[in-house]
Order: C-alpha cells, then sequence, then structure tokens
C-alpha cells in the first residue's frame, strides 16, 4: 500500500495504518513470515560463528563433525507433546489458584486493619522480591527436614500458586484502586452490603480494567512452570531434558522446545485476547 | 475520585479474610506440629550456620549483583537497538528484531540458558559458565527491555518525529534529540521493574554450573545439611537486594506521576 | 527550469485502494503566496505533504528549488531542509524550551553554533511577538504562541518555501488572528508561501493565488478575486457556499 518509502527518514513513518487485527489470515501469514525470517537468520548467525570458530581453530572438538539431526526431535514429539499437555494441566491449576488466592491476598491488602494489612504485605513483598526457584526449594525440600514429605506434583502447585498469588495480589489490588469510588457509593445506596458490592460491581470492573497484566501474569505461568522440573515435576521442560540426556541432541531439542513453548505462549495470548472480546465487550 | 483503600470499611470482608486466615494458620501449625512430634526432637534451628559461612555467601551474593549488572547493561543496550530497528521499519531487520521479541519473551529463561549452555559447544562454539549466563540473561532481558522501550517510543506523538523529519533531521538523529529523551521518564520505572527480575532471574545460573548465590547455598547445604536455614538466608540476600528496587520504583512513579 | 520554485508533476496516490491525488500538477513561483481550499478528503493536505516528502507519491514528479525530491535519503533531506512546515497540532517539543525547540534543527541540520543558533532564534522571536517567552516550555504557551514559536522553529532552518498545513485550524477563534499576523508579514518580506487552509479572508487578503481542490483533483485556481466573486465551477461554487455560510 501507498505510503512507505525505502529511504531510512521515513520509513519510520511507514505503515501509518497498524495491521488490522480482525483478519486472522494476515495475522497468520505475518507471524509465518516473521517465524520464517528469524529462524533463518537465526540458523545464518550461527552457521557464521561455527565457521569463524572453526577457522580460528577454537571449535570444541565434539563440534566440528556436527551436522543437524532435527528428526530426533520429530520422532519424539509424541513424547514432548505429552509434557506439553502436563505443562498446560499445571499451568491452568496454578493460574486458578494463584488467582483465588490473588484476590484474597488483594482484599488482605485494602483492609484497614492493621495485623491483616501488614501480614498481607509481608507475603506479597517477600514472594515478590526472593527467587521463585529458593520458594520452591524450600517447600520441596524443606519440610523433610521436620519429617513431612510433600510429593512433587504438590510441592510444585503449592509454590507456583503461592509465587504468582503474590503478584496476582498486587495487580488485581491496583485494579481495585483505580475503580471510581462513586460506584461503591451507588451500590450501597441501593442496599447491597460490601461483600456483595465487592463481588458484584468492584470486582468485575477491575479485574476489565488488569485485564492485560492478568494475562501477562498467566502467560508468565506457563513460562515459570517450567522452574517445576528442577524438582522433576515431568512437564515440557522436564522431558526435553530427559530425552536431551538419551540423546545428547541439546542444539537441536532445546531449541526445539523453545519454539514449542513460544507458539504455545503466543496461542495462549490470542485465544486470552479473543476471550476479552467476548467477557469484556468495549460498550463505551 | 479514586476508590481510597477500602480500609474505612472492613469489616464484612476482612472479617472473611481473617477467618480464613486464621484457619489457614492453625492448619499450618497443626501440620508442623504433627511433624515434629513424629521426628520426636525438638526442632533446632542453627542460624549459626550463615554466619559460619558468611564469607562464601558474601561471595555468591557479590557474583550475583556483578552477573545481574552486566545483564542489565547489555540487555538495555539490546532493548535500545532492537526497538529503534524495529520502529523504524528496517526491512528484514525489524523481522528480524521482532522474532528475537517474541521467542525470548515467549519461552523459559531457563530453555534459554540450556539451549545456549548445552548446544552450542555441540555446534562447536567453545562457551564457559559465565559467559553462558551473562548471554542468556542478556538476550532474555534485551527482549523485554525492547518492548519496554518500543512501547515509549510508540507513546511519543507521532507529529512530533514528523516536525523534526521536516526540518531536514534523519531518524537517528529524531530519535536522540526528540524522542528517545522523552521516554526516559516513562520507561525508568518498568525498567528497573524488568533489573529487579534480572536479580532474581540470576539464580538460574546455577542450573548451569555458574557459581553464583544459589550454588553456593547449595553446596554449603550439601556439607551440613541445613537445608531450611541457607535456603531463607540465601533468600533473605535476594530480598536485600530486589526489596530497596522496588520501593525505588514505587518513588519513581510517584514523582513521575505528580509531574506527568 | 522556468525559475518555478515548486514544479509539481502529475502526483498519483492512492491510501490503499481510495485514491487520494488524481494526477496533480502545480507550479509555484518564488515569492508566490499560494493557498489551497477545498472539502476535507479532497487531498490538499496530502498534496502539501509530497512536497516534503512526508507523504510518498505513487507517481509523478516533485522539485523544490531545482532539487528533485528522489526516495534518496539525501535529496529528501535537501529538500526539507529549504522547505518550513508548520503543522496543525504545532508538535513543538515539549522536553525542550522555546529556545531549544528552534535553534535544534539548525543547530543538527546545519550545523551551527549554539550561540549564532541562539542569536537568530531570539531574532525570530522578536519577529513572531514572543520575545519574552524565549525560556518557558511548550506546555506554559498557550495555542496562538505554540504556533507562532512553531512558525519561528520552521523559519530558523532558513527555508526557501514555508508550508503551512491548517495551522489555524485547532486554534480557538480568538487567537487564530495573531497567527495569520504573523503568516501575513512573512509574505508580505516575499516568502514563497504554501497555505492549506479554512481562513478565506485570509486567502483573499494575502493570497496570490487560491487553489480549491476537490476529490484529488485541483478543479480552479486563480486569483482569490475570481474564484470567490466568480467561480467557474459549479463544485466550487457548492464548497464555497458552505463555507462561507458558517462564516
Amino acid at each position: 500500500m501507498g505510503g512507505s518509502a525505502p529511504h531510512r527518514g521515513a520509513m519510520m513513518l511507514a505503515p501509518r495504518v497498524a495491521p488490522v487485527f480482525g483478519q486472522s489470515w494476515q495475522l497468520l501469514t505475518s507471524i509465518v513470515w516473521v517465524g520464517l525470517i528469524f529462524l533463518g537468520g537465526t540458523a545464518l548467525l550461527l552457521l557464521g560463528v561455527r565457521q569463524i570458530v572453526i577457522l580460528a581453530g577454537i571449535a570444541t572438538s565434539g563440534g566440528r563433525g556436527w551436522t543437524p539431526h532435527f528428526e530426533v526431535v520429530l520422532q519424539n514429539l509424541p513424547f514432548l507433546l505429552e509434557g506439553l499437555l502436563s505443562t498446560l494441566q499445571l499451568s491452568a491449576s496454578v493460574g486458578v489458584l494463584a488467582f483465588g488466592l490473588g484476590i484474597l491476598v488483594a482484599l488482605a491488602r485494602l483492609s484497614r486493619l492493621g495485623p491483616l494489612y501488614q501480614l498481607a504485605t509481608w507475603y506479597v513483598e517477600v514472594l515478590r522480591n526472593t527467587p521463585a526457584i529458593v520458594q520452591l526449594f524450600l517447600i520441596y525440600f524443606g519440610p523433610p527436614t521436620v519429617g513431612v514429605r510433600l510429593s512433587v506434583p504438590v510441592a510444585a502447585l503449592l509454590g507456583l500458586t503461592i509465587n504468582n498469588s503474590a503478584y496476582m495480589a498486587e495487580i488485581i489490588r491496583a485494579g481495585i484502586r483505580s475503580i471510581n469510588r462513586g460506584q461503591t457509593e451507588a451500590a450501597s445506596a441501593v442496599g447491597m452490603s460490601y461483600p456483595q458490592i465487592t463481588r458484584y460491581v468492584i470486582l468485575p470492573q477491575a479485574l476489565r480494567v488488569v485485564y492485560p497484566p492478568l494475562v501477562s501474569q498467566w502467560i508468565s505461568i506457563v513460562l515459570f512452570s517450567s522452574l517445576a522440573s528442577v524438582i522433576a515435576y515431568p512437564e515440557l521442560a522436564e522431558h526435553a531434558k530427559r530425552l536431551d540426556s538419551r540423546t545428547f541432541r541439546s542444539f537441536e531439542i532445546y531449541g526445539a522446545v523453545t519454539v514449542i513453548y513460544t507458539i504455545c505462549t503466543l496461542s495462549l495470548a490470542l485465544v486470552l485476547r479473543l476471550i476479552e472480546r467476548r467477557v469484556f465487550p468495549v460498550a463505551r | 475520585m479514586q476508590q481510597a483503600d477500602t480500609r474505612s470499611r472492613a469489616t464484612d470482608i476482612s472479617k472473611l479474610v481473617r477467618v480464613g486466615l486464621l484457619l489457614l494458620f492453625v492448619a499450618v501449625g497443626i501440620l508442623v506440629a504433627g511433624g515434629l512430634l513424629a521426628q520426636g526432637a525438638p526442632v533446632g534451628l542453627d542460624w549459626g550456620i550463615l554466619w559460619t559461612n558468611r564469607f562464601l555467601l558474601l561471595q555468591g551474593a557479590a557474583t550475583t549483583i556483578a552477573l545481574a549488572a552486566l545483564a542489565a547493561f547489555f540487555g538495555t543496550l539490546i532493548g535500545l537497538l532492537v526497538a529503534l530497528v524495529r520502529v523504524a521499519h528496517v526491512p528484514f531487520l525489524a523481522q528480524y528484531a521482532q522474532g528475537y521479541t517474541e521467542i525470548f519473551r515467549g519461552s523459559p529463561l531457563l530453555l534459554q540458558l540450556f539451549w545456549i549452555w548445552f548446544g552450542l559447544p555441540l555446534i562447536g562454539v567453545p562457551i564457559n559458565g559465565f559467559a553462558a549466563a551473562v548471554l542468556g540473561l542478556s538476550l532474555n532481558a534485551g527482549a523485554f527491555c525492547a518492548e519496554i522501550f518500543r512501547g515509549g517510543i510508540l507513546a511519543v506523538p507521532r507529529g512530533q518525529s514528523e516536525a523534526a523529519l521536516a526540518s531536514g533531521m534523519t531518524y537517528l538523529q529524531t530519535m536522540r534529540y526528540v524522542v528517545l529523551p522523552q521516554i526516559v521518564r516513562s520507561s525508568l520505572p518498568p525498567l528497573i521493574g524488568q533489573q529487579i527480575s534480572l536479580v532474581k532471574d540470576t539464580s538460574l545460573a546455577s542450573l548451569i554450573s555458574f557459581q553464583e548465590l544459589m550454588l553456593m547455598t547449595q553446596s554449603i547445604i550439601d556439607r551440613t545439611h541445613r537445608i531450611f536455614e541457607l535456603y531463607i538466608g540465601a533468600a533473605a540476600v535476594y530480598f536485600v537486594i530486589c526489596y530497596p528496587l522496588s520501593q525505588l520504583v514505587r518513588s519513581v512513579e510517584k514523582r513521575i506521576g505528580s509531574r506527568t | 527550469m522556468a525559475g518555478a520554485m515548486i514544479e509539481i508533476k502529475e502526483l498519483h496516490k492512492h491510501f490503499g485502494k481510495l485514491p487520494v491525488l488524481r494526477g496533480v500538477s502545480l507550479s509555484v513561483a518564488a515569492g508566490e503566496v499560494v493557498v489551497i481550499i477545498g472539502a476535507s478528503g479532497s487531498g490538499k493536505t496530502t498534496l502539501l505533504r509530497c512536497i516534503n516528502h512526508l507523504e510518498v507519491p505513487d507517481s509523478g514528479e516533485v522539485r523544490v528549488d531545482g532539487i528533485r525530491l528522489t526516495d534518496r535519503a539525501a535529496d529528501v533531506r535537501a529538500v526539507r531542509v529549504e522547505c518550513g512546515m508548520v503543522f496543525q497540532q504545532f508538535n513543538l517539543y515539549p522536553h525542550l524550551t522555546v529556545l531549544d525547540n528552534i535553534t535544534l534543527g539548525p543547530r543538527v541540520v546545519r550545523k551551527v553554533s549554539r550561540r549564532t543558533a541562539e542569536d537568530m532564534a531570539l531574532e525570530l522571536l522578536a519577529k513572531v511577538g514572543l520575545s519574552e517567552k524565549s525560556t518557558s516550555y511548550p506546555g506554559q504557551l498557550s495555542g496562538g504562541q505554540q504556533q507562532r514559536a512553531a512558525i519561528a522553529r520552521a523559519l530558523a532552518m532558513q527555508p526557501k518555501v514555508m508550508l503551512f498545513d491548517e495551522v489555524t485550524s485547532a486554534l480557538d477563534p480568538e487567537l487564530v488572528g495573531e497567527v495569520l499576523n504573523v503568516m501575513r508579514n512573512l509574505a508580505r518580506e516575499g516568502m514563497t508561501m504554501v497555505v492549506v487552509t479554512h481562513e478565506m479572508e485570509f486567502a483573499r487578503e494575502v493570497g496570490d493565488r487560491v487553489l480549491v481542490m476537490d476529490e484529488g483533483q485541483i478543479i480552479e485556481q486563480g486569483r482569490p478575486s475570481t474564484i470567490f466573486t466568480n467561480p467557474t465551477q459549479p463544485r466550487t461554487r457548492q464548497f464555497l457556499r458552505k463555507i462561507l455560510e458558517k462564516v
């Protein structure tokens, strides 16, 4: 379409019209196009680096004879997809539980009761300012020292849920605080009680407002589910590790699984955005 | 008018939450007590172990900070470059940049580190733990910084770039004198937030055998078997680094909000 | 060349499927003030923006002061340096003072020293009546003041041509006059100007030639007196009736 100048200065002004989101076909082709350019470019880049390293004589001993063997990935695709399913199941559970817990903590953070507010604040600050992996290790390796042994799935679920609930709480709290005070006043004027107001008036609006950050957090949950592999929970990252230790095709396997995750999160983001249009139609 | 904290009407909501939390506490208490009774021995948490190993822990902390700082530096640089390329719509480079951003934001850091650490040597590229950690963390941070910068750039009204270009400035001059100075303020909170995440992300470098705080902590645990104390100690170190940064974000946001 | 300052030949442009310019040709002599009027969507702003390559035509030729406008960066910049543009939304840089706004172009593009640039800027500010606002920020100025500062900024590049894109449309009515005054003085000084506007009084008073555009074509052009009192085209008459009814 007209308007795109090939020279640099005007390039910044190039597409004045953003790609139309509604055309899924265009979206798909542009995604494929970007994917191809990236994969092709990276392949060229890596081959180039490899050549330089070989010519400079510092190549690793195993690397000289390397040829790509992506069929390893293809042959074991069912195994990897099993892991993906497990990842999605774990992420879904964590997503729902952390969300629910997050609402409770958010409300606690908004309460007037000193101790409750303090407690919730400490909860949020500690969980958000320490690495998730430390929390996971504490939950999995800690209790056995006092005789309580948590199974891997329970520890993974608990650890990830608690960690994410802190982030969810802050997002939800910001949403609640952004709702106009007048809403609460109007609702209480018709006689609704505060739990009712929270449930029917405040929360729905707060959630609509913070939906995008919530989507980000849900995506983040999928990504961080890979930490469960460290305590041997059989999800996608763990299956990738097992495949790698069996076949030693690390480059192909981890590269491919990275792409699988990317496709997964992109699709998830798309689906969640489409759901947004259904659940929160733009009424304004 | 903002909905002020619903502190002024705590009654029903907080009662519910209070009860819920109380039940939670009781449950945990029962679990722990039950566990203790099962052991038959009084729980003795030896916090002194942290003091004994303070030098090792500090070393780990220093490595963590250094790693985070390096990755933050490179990540910001990469992010800026990628954002400029994307906004300029340079053919092929912009698509490559977009692919890079999507992949490094859309896949777990853990796998990116594994791919670099295990994969690159297999194709012939020699890389040590430190380089792999810096590379992986920088590329990951770079993708997130790119989105932050790109958002900031796109938020500057287009008319200003048009005015600058109309007076004969090049794309880079326009960016340098007109657009980028304006995104500094708005990009600062998310940028600092990104660096906080980076500090926490360095813990994953332990999984590719890089000797930062986590790995250090784990080697001490292997020796002394004091799991609780040491992991909590390590967590405390991370907290001490990250919490002030998160407070910094809050105060920067406040200052920006008041000046707008 | 016939010595025309701006030479436009057969410009065609589409936005997607929509034709916006359908074979527009125009010649502007040095010192001439050309006013372009027409309904919105007639292509007048696009035509103006094609002169300094903010819009790229699909076909046709543009020459400014003999320099041919191509897609090469060097040519584009050479042309842009000779064209000063003033926008409807002012587009002043909010993070710089008025003085810095004006000196930025000359310093960065023409490599003028800061001292020289500032001296020139103060002269220009005096000319547009904003001497006391040199250290203010755009956000502290009224709309009319901002637009006058924008004009000074465009003049700082010492252009041969000034392009005005509906520069008073975003202003409150009582601030329009001060901007038109500045433009009137500029015209009197002999600046070559291409002005897209709805201000008919200005066109009548200051314009040497008025162009009427409709649906991507110039349907009529001539002296203001002729166009406003005796338009030949029916569409011109329609348009004028609509505009002048409101006035």
